[in-house]
């Protein structure tokens, strides 16, 4: 396997576990947190809101205006 | 007279709103109840009405049509990020801090933490090794369907706007 492939793998295999990670929050919301819970924790207050903006504009301009 | 002025403390409609308001006005001695049908009205403070909802879901999706015909790579295609950060960063700065909520448990945050860095340590030691072809990072992967692919970019917009709404309504 050579390291275009591992490093395919190993995303597909970090996306399945982001996948399974938000259905078992909902099936076990003891164990796991949910993906809301993550926000609002890390959105509430107006500092953590601007950083969470500021991550979440860079991933738009990287994927949208900076890919080609 | 009782006063109640419309607050009926069991049907708050929009909690994350905060602004419902709760004032009771408590009987004194001797006054009469209002009637049955003055304390059922709910003050209902919904954000902002139906109808501005659908306008502003009609000017994301024009907004969205037009940055995807921006080609990548450009200045007007960069720029066009900006405004709706600028809306995002006025409403998150305008909304009042919420009340302390009890925050998830660390132990209910470790699997999440656990995969999300195994992520970015992945991102991360893909994107300082090369030739790209051999360590493909996320955005490398998608620049063949972003950088030539309206549909692609416009459903990446539409997807990056709803996200951004949900973290400012939040």
């Amino acid at each position: 396997m050579n390291a275009r492939a591992l490093i395919l793998t190993g995303y597909l295999i970090i996306g399945l576990a982001l996948l399974a990670l938000t259905l078992l929050s909902h099936r076990r919301p003891s164990s796991v947190a949910r993906v809301c819970e993550l926000a609002a924790g890390a959105t509430r207050r107006r500092a953590g809101r601007l950083l969470v903006l500021v991550a979440w504009w860079w991933v738009g301009f990287h994927v949208l205006a900076r890919s080609g | 007279m009782l006063r109640l002025r419309n607050c009926v403390a069991a049907a708050k409609p929009y909690p994350a709103a905060g602004r419902v308001s709760f004032c009771p006005t408590f009987p004194r001695f001797g006054e009469s109840v209002a009637p049955i049908a003055d304390i059922t009205k709910v003050e209902r403070c919904r954000p902002y009405p139906r109808r501005v909802l659908w306008v502003v879901v009609g000017v994301g999706i024009g907004y969205a049509a037009v940055a995807a015909l921006l080609t990548p790579l450009t200045w007007p295609a960069m720029l066009a990020t900006v405004p709706p950060l600028a809306l995002a960063c006025w409403v998150a700065v305008r909304r009042p801090n919420d009340p302390p909520a009890p925050a998830p448990t660390w132990r209910r945050v470790l699997p999440w933490a656990v995969v999300l860095a195994a992520g970015v340590t992945l991102e991360l030691v893909t994107l300082f090794r090369t030739p790209r072809e051999d360590y493909p990072t996320l955005s490398s992967i998608v620049s063949p369907l972003a950088g030539s692919q309206w549909w692609f970019r416009f459903v990446g917009y539409l997807i990056w706007f709803a996200v951004g709404a949900a973290l400012v309504r939040r």
